[in-house]
């Protein structure tokens, strides 16, 4: 396991989970939000734990966006913009 | 605005308290990622002749440390039902009798042919890498809990793809209720087995077969079967009480 790999993994992770807070656009803050659970799973991968990995790709790239995409869907079909 | 005064003096004294204490916890920590415990050291000399599986982390979660799991798995069991408890309302007929779930009325919603097509062509592949993983799990990484959520996750793209009516059909929430209380119970079936023959809660009784081969690792095996349902069977059962959530008003849903 190569330390700089890691440390430029959880610098990835940490750049996206601020993004996630900084970007105001709930639409790009699902996606980004994808993206800082990926840089997770890599981060994951990076220090030998796949099963731990495995789980969290399905859960923090998979589900835990979704659910925030189609929330965000069901509220623009409700309040269309004026 | 003093409020929010308030909160930051709180945060700050909290900091200077929780900091140095977090600093001085991990401090005695082993230096990174250079050695193994003893515990995983010993797990590693004994679990391969001891128990015939060549994933010792299933060697752990499903022998070992079996008994946390189980506890683990009432854990999932009592969140979804929490989850269920406070999401799930009955929705009522004119005449105040309830509505079977399955008739509520669902807006039809436009789907892209680009999200089916990309649906239908996941989906397969998705599933069994999920099931690959679940049977698998005492021979190489992943698991029930790891394919398990791949399972479910792959259900998930029904959704995306085919929208909700299709959904519902492929998953009805009925079945997955008693395929996570089914599979909740066959833990704890194959773990009092032992009883009968006067041996300890989770005791090995099955033969243990060659390690590295699908028929192998005794309960271990079974054990993680029964996890990979109920962990598919209860993501899905989340799934559903949070999409339930999202359908619109006027046609049944909650808000």
């Amino acid at each position: 396991m190569t330390p700089l790999l890691v440390a430029l993994l959880l610098l990835a992770a940490a750049a996206a989970g601020t993004a996630v807070v900084l970007v105001r656009e709930p639409l790009h803050q699902a996606l980004l939000l994808g993206l800082h659970s990926f840089s997770l799973v890599l981060l994951l991968l990076a220090l030998r734990a796949p099963d731990v990995a495995l789980a969290y790709l399905v859960v923090g790239v998979v589900a835990e966006p979704l659910m925030f995409l189609v929330a965000i869907a069901n509220a623009r079909r409700r309040a269309p913009p004026q | 605005m003093s409020g929010t005064r308030a909160s930051r003096w709180l945060f700050a004294a909290s900091a200077l308290v929780a900091g140095p204490l977090a600093v001085y916890g991990m401090s005695g920590l082993p230096p990174f990622g250079d050695s193994i415990p003893e515990y995983g050291r010993l797990i590693a000399q004994i679990a391969l002749h001891e128990r015939a599986v060549t994933n010792l982390v299933a060697a752990v979660i499903f022998d070992y440390r079996g008994f946390d799991t189980l506890g683990e798995q009432f854990i999932i069991f009592a969140a979804i039902l929490g989850v269920a408890m406070l999401l799930r309302d009955v929705q009522r007929l004119p005449g105040g009798e309830p509505l079977p779930p399955s008739d509520i009325p669902h807006r039809n919603v436009e789907l892209s042919d680009a999200v089916t097509a990309a649906g239908r062509v996941l989906l397969p592949l998705t599933l069994v890498a999920g099931i690959y993983l679940v049977l698998h799990g005492h021979v190489s990484a992943g698991g029930g809990m790891q394919g398990g959520v791949v399972v479910a996750g792959a259900l998930l793209i029904v959704y995306v793809g085919e929208g909700y009516r299709r959904w519902r059909r492929i998953t009805p929430p009925a079945l997955l209720d008693i395929g996570k209380a089914a599979a909740a119970g066959a833990y704890i079936a194959i773990g009092a087995l032992p009883l009968a023959w006067g041996l300890p809660f989770l005791h090995n009784v099955l033969p243990l077969g060659t390690p590295g081969a699908l028929a192998s690792g005794g309960t271990i095996a079974w054990l993680n079967a029964a996890a990979g349902v109920g962990v598919a069977a209860g993501f899905a059962l989340i799934f559903h009480e949070f999409i339930e959530e999202l359908q619109p008003p006027e046609t049944g849903g909650r808000r």
